[in-house]
């Protein structure tokens, strides 16, 4: 903890450090700093940039605080993002084409409106979401935002879901991906993919996406500094 | 009581002491621990204003003496603290 205040020091202006610094060193020798006294002498620093110390340390200084503050902000507040990931095998098309086109009218089907509600009610989704926005923006900002799927080159098809939620994540993608395979079973123009087995689930994993702090911090630093 | 520079006059008013002294007399008189940014805060503002100055010393600790104007600044402070003190009293006597 000495350390860290020893280091906050440098913020004070160098004239400052000059006069005072030695005695200010000998005094956090006798008191033992605590966590409290690296935000006070911080404090001090600031205070003391302000009225004695230099424009660019008074823009550093705050800058500074800034991101640790929005580091801080984004640590606690902003939710961790599950994805779970399911994936489907196709059975061979007749040609790529066939095979693309075809998934292409499932997905749009599997990520139509009343699919995408369907499954928000279901799976208790985006309460909050939903008590303060109209379900339309809410269905839009799933299917464009947490939501979609692609094809692999292994002939599958990967559904990929973020969600705060792990086991609601994971539940979400289960239940479309039998959705699909139902709907691909009963459809009636699945042809060739029905007749060689329609889909098949593969797997179903889940992995923690966690929001990218180092940016918000940096969001912060930027933020303050074109504040200045 | 929190006002840092009232704090730092009254402890200087019985004595000459460097930084340590000054934050373990405030804490035992006005239960109140100054921070070290906090206290040379009051302690640059205070020098600057000419109510305290330093005193020759051999040890890193440099040690501090309330000057005449300081010890007049610090009367007219307690003075005015005394009248919040007696009007807050005797209305809590008449409510």
């Amino acid at each position: 903890m000495k350390r860290l205040v020893r280091l906050v020091i440098y913020l004070y202006p160098a004239a400052w450090r000059k006069r005072y610094g030695h005695e200010f060193d000998a005094l956090l020798e006798d008191v033992n700093p605590r966590g409290t006294d690296s935000l006070n002498v911080l404090g001090g620093a600031l205070k003391m940039q302000l009225t004695q110390g230099s424009f660019w340390k008074i823009s550093l200084g705050c800058a500074l605080v800034g991101a640790l503050l929005a580091g801080i902000w984004g640590w606690f507040t902003i939710p961790d993002k599950h994805r779970a990931i399911g994936v489907l095998s196709m059975p061979a098309a007749a040609s790529p084409r066939e095979s693309s086109m075809r998934v292409e009218e499932l997905v749009q089907e599997m990520f139509s409106r009343t699919v995408l509600a369907e499954l928000m009610m279901r799976e208790n989704l985006y309460t909050a979401d939903r008590s303060r926005e109209p379900l339309e923006d809410v269905i839009e900002r799933m299917r464009t935002k947490d939501i979609r799927a692609r094809v692999l080159p292994s002939r599958a098809i990967a559904i990929e879901f973020d969600y705060p939620d792990a086991s609601k994540a994971s539940s979400t993608v289960k239940s479309l991906m039998i959705k699909m395979v139902e709907v691909v079973w009963n459809s009636k123009q699945a042809g060739a993919m029905q007749s060689k087995g329609g889909l098949k689930i593969v797997s179903l994993s889940e992995k923690l996406v966690a929001p990218n702090r180092l940016r918000i911090a940096c969001f912060g630093l930027v933020w303050d500094c074109s504040r200045e | 009581m929190s006002d840092p520079t009232i704090l730092v006059l009254s402890s200087l008013a019985d004595g000459d002491k460097h930084g340590y002294a000054m934050m373990e007399d405030i804490q035992s008189f006005a239960n109140t621990r100054l921070g070290p940014g906090t206290l040379y805060g009051a302690i640059t503002r205070l020098e600057k204003e000419g109510w305290i100055r330093p005193i020759a010393s051999d040890d890193r600790r440099q040690p501090y003496r309330l000057t005449a104007s300081g010890r007049r600044h610090l009367e007219e402070e307690l003075a005015k603290l005394n009248q919040v003190v007696k009007t807050g009293r005797g209305r809590l006597k008449h409510a």
